[in-house]
């Protein structure tokens, strides 16, 4: 823990960018239960009111508050790029280890499927899934990761490729280690930092694409709300309910701005000859 | 040469090795074959120990990288203590390995950045079955190869690259390994930690009963460690035979070349110091 | 040069094929019936089968699928929308012009920016205007198309009214004179060309300023420098060549990017593009559409990657004549 404290101190990117992180997933979690409102209540009594006291956001055309739809669209929005994240990044490991291991036809079958599908326009194919009516959250973290693995696929077997070729695994396999302790314990550790990398920037472009999906209204469906669900809420009337928008916006930027400042620092400390340049 | 040897006392032998490398190109060009070693043969009895001598790009690592079962030979046979090596399955070639250990020349990248010396020799003490306490002998180790046991917690990184390379060996010792295959053991350090190094690899090579298989491209150090010298180039030996008799008289103007190269007089004026 | 270009076409091939053939299957797999869209659902199952008839929606999908493969290929007929029974192609060659108008714009406004700024960030790096810079991008870099266009709509066409809300043009442009018509169009543009240009302008610039920054420090421009080569020469000639590399190479990447960018940009401004097309199309169920469109949309991409590959090997001499890896 300690360790993990002292390495975030020690590049500004990364520090910045986990404190904004840190807030807003804090924010999310524990919003919802000090708010005296529920994400989904309606009371149109109090419909459209610009922020005050009793609502520091605003509410919405639903009178439904606004600070507390965002809080629960934090939960959602984070939930859904996170999950997605993992499953694409698990399954881009696995794929870029078979093909970087078994070679041959197989590696160069799954290597063209990445190049294929890395030239999918990615928002268009994702837009049109869920348009046609797949359009519940478990589907759309499924179709975000089906279309998201390629890049850490391409990335393990090529870092793989290279890792296998220095000396310390020569060395492994000269001493007649198993080829399962070869791969997990001398060559993923390694590669893992680029991983990381990697995954944490892929977290801020699924929230963007998540949002954009939601901000054209095939994406989280009411009563369920993501930052997109509310945003585009707003968008009717921009500057009579400007706070609607503006406000889930700014959340959508924040944590995409997190994101990718813990991506930048994460690669500054992996790559010292990269410091100096961003 | 290999006529009087018996089978009994040869560790590795190798015969008519042929290493060809393709260079796959692009759509359209044609693809590229480099001859890298081109019908090489050898044998290496128990405690004794052969260098290849020649320069980069001569074929002798991968006669190296062949024996260690890293690269596959295109032509040839390469057997250990009788067993022909490219003909294992996986399961036997794996119990063969530990005993051909390896000391690359970059011994900086042969250690796992992420480990400590403890888990890198542990870890190669694991794979034996040893009556010894695990850290009793790692410091048995590093004390063989003359380190200190206070090292055992640095990461590499941490470590310079004389350390490094004693680390190597003794990582290589910990298999009780029979033969080592040392690439370029003295080339890039001075002159007195050369000769220490040299003399480590001696005493060593007695009390372990190890045989070398010394591959370099400079003669001068590994006169001092081989009984036999082979002469490589362009992928074949153009002359052999017992070190002194080959530094003394040389018949080929590319060993004299060697030799001139490799200052001699300058290593026999350290060793009379 | 010729056998660069034509690998690139046969390698395109399967991604055509298999991007087609997968938006096919998506559209035709989806749940629910076009052809329910238009009946009141009291209506008998008869009037349902007629109308799935006329589409060809009651045959086995294999067939489906040949039917209109086959069309495509001999006569370039992507099918009738299924609501005002026009053919695709020339709903989707009308919807084409602002698309490329659009993206067209915003890249040259991205490169334009992007260019300018980094090199201006990089010679003065670390000092205040560098940090102004370099923040404003941080931020356009991570805002959201959707955001930035609702914020441009808000502020500047409805509460100070200065530039129109939405669609390419004027209704009284057909009036107008031909300097007229071009500042009508920069006007419906402008706003568009911004949200779209402006992420992407960030993008450019981190490549250009950490490029250049590299690039000025590199020995061999301390040498150029050392020979009295003029500074504004080394800038222009030397550094931005180099830092030019790798955006070139990220057009593959950038294409659809901005395909996918003008979707929500012509959803937000009303721009009757390719875009909003497929966004009506999709909801609207309008099959043969949604199938124009994304078969359009695969070509620009392939397109667009083969143009970023043959510009690379023109200007990097490194790789002529030779295949770029991993592409």
């Amino acid at each position: 823990m300690k360790r993990i404290v002292n390495i975030i101190c020690s590049d500004k990117s990364l520090y910045a960018g986990s404190i904004l992180i840190g807030i807003i997933i804090i924010f999310s979690l524990t919003g919802p239960l000090l708010s005296p409102y529920n994400y989904s209540s309606q009371n149109l009594s109090e419909a459209l009111q610009s922020p005050s006291i009793s609502h520091p956001l605003g509410t919405d055309y639903y009178g439904r508050d606004v600070l507390a739809r965002i809080m629960h669209g934090g939960q959602i929005t984070l939930g859904i790029a996170l999950l997605a994240t993992t499953i694409a990044v698990l399954t881009g490991i696995i794929i870029g280890l078979i093909s970087a291991f078994v070679g041959g036809w197989l590696d160069r079958i799954l290597m063209r499927l990445v190049d294929i599908m890395l030239g999918f326009p990615k928002l268009f194919i994702i837009l049109l899934v869920i348009g046609m009516g797949y359009s519940s959250i478990g589907l759309i973290i499924l179709f975000l990761a089906i279309f998201s693995w390629m890049e850490i696929a391409r990335i393990v077997r090529s870092e793989v490729l290279v890792i296998r070729e220095q000396l310390y695994i020569k060395s492994a396999e000269a001493i007649g280690l198993r080829r399962r302790r070869i791969i997990f314990i001398h060559i993923l550790p390694n590669v893992m930092g680029t991983i990381i990398v990697s995954s944490v920037l892929l977290i801020s472009t699924l929230i963007l694409i998540e949002s954009s999906i939601s901000f054209l209204g095939l994406g989280v469906q009411p009563p369920n709300a993501s930052w997109g669900t509310i945003l585009t809420e707003g968008r009717i009337d921009p500057i009579g309910t400007w706070w609607i928008s503006v406000f889930s916006g700014i959340f959508i930027i924040a944590a995409i701005i997190g994101f990718n400042l813990i991506g930048d620092g994460l690669r500054n400390i992996l790559d010292p000859k990269f410091t100096e340049n961003t | 040469m290999q006529a009087g040897t018996t089978a009994s006392k040869t560790l590795l032998q190798i015969q008519d090795l042929r290493i060809v490398y393709q260079q796959k190109n692009t759509f359209f060009t044609a693809d590229q074959t480099v001859h890298a070693v081109n019908g090489v043969s050898f044998s290496i009895r128990q405690g004794e120990s052969f260098a290849i001598v020649g320069r980069s790009g001569c074929g002798k690592t991968s006669i190296a990288m062949s024996a260690l079962g890293f690269v596959k030979p295109s032509a040839g046979a390469i057997s250990f203590m009788g067993e022909n090596i490219w003909q294992l399955n996986r399961k036997d070639l794996r119990q063969l390995r530990p005993l051909i250990q390896p000391v690359f020349q970059d011994y900086g990248n042969s250690l796992n950045p992420r480990m400590t010396v403890n888990k890198i020799i542990t870890e190669a003490l694991r794979t034996q079955p040893n009556d010894r306490t695990q850290s009793d002998a790692v410091i048995q180790l590093l004390d063989s190869v003359g380190l200190d046991s206070g090292i055992r917690l640095r990461f590499p990184h941490q470590l310079s690259g004389g350390q490094k390379q004693r680390i190597n060996i003794a990582r290589a010792l910990a298999l009780n390994p029979k033969l080592l295959i040392l690439d370029e053991p003295v080339s890039s350090q001075d002159l007195s930690a050369g000769v220490k190094l040299i003399e480590l690899l001696n005493s060593l090579k007695q009390t372990y009963e190890l045989s070398y298989l010394l591959i370099s491209h400079n003669l001068s150090t590994v006169r001092l460690l081989s009984d036999r010298i082979a002469i490589m180039k362009d992928g074949v030996f153009i002359e052999r035979g017992p070190a002194e008799t080959l530094l003394q008289h040389p018949s080929d103007n590319y060993t004299k070349e060697l030799i001139d190269a490799s200052n001699l007089t300058n290593l026999s004026k350290t060793e009379q110091a | 040069m010729i056998s660069i270009i034509l690998k690139r076409a046969l390698d395109s091939v399967p991604t055509i094929i298999i991007g087609i053939t997968l938006t096919f299957l998506i559209v035709h797999l989806a749940p629910g019936d076009p052809g329910i869209r238009f009946l009141d659902p009291s209506q008998p199952t008869e009037i349902q089968q007629v109308i799935q008839k006329r589409f060809g929606l009651n045959e086995p999908l294999h067939v489906q699928y040949w039917n209109w493969v086959k069309r495509i290929l001999f006569h370039f007929d992507f099918g009738n929308s299924f609501y005002n029974g026009k053919p695709s192609s020339e709903v989707l060659r009308s919807a084409l012009l602002p698309t490329i108008l659009l993206a067209s714009c915003a890249l040259i406004f991205a490169l334009i920016t992007g260019i300018l700024l980094g090199i201006l960030a990089a010679t003065r790096s670390n000092t205040f205007t560098d940090r102004t810079i370099t923040m404003t991008m941080m931020f356009f870099f991570s805002t959201p198309a959707f955001w930035l266009g609702i914020m441009f709509l808000g502020v500047f066409s409805i509460q100070l009214g200065w530039l129109p809300s939405s669609h390419l043009t004027s209704l009284y442009h057909d009036q107008l004179n031909t300097i007229g018509r071009f500042t009508d169009y920069i006007q419906h543009l402008l706003l568009p060309v911004l949200t779209l240009g402006l992420p992407l302008a960030a993008t450019f610039f981190r490549y250009i300023r950490s490029g250049v920054i590299e690039a000025l420090r590199s020995d061999y421009i301390l040498g150029a420098r050392a020979r009295g080569i003029g500074y504004k020469k080394i800038l222009f000639q030397y550094c931005l060549k180099n830092s030019l590399l790798p955006i070139i190479s990220l057009l593959g990447v950038i294409i659809p990017a901005l395909l996918s960018g003008a979707v929500i940009v012509e959803v937000i401004f009303s721009l009757p593009g390719m875009g909003r097309t497929m966004v009506t199309a999709v909801f609207g169920r309008d099959y043969p559409i949604i199938l124009a469109a994304g078969t359009l949309a695969f070509f620009a991409v392939v397109a667009g990657n083969m143009i970023a590959d043959i510009t690379y090997s023109i200007i990097d001499p490194r790789i002529r004549y030779q295949t770029r890896k991993n592409s």
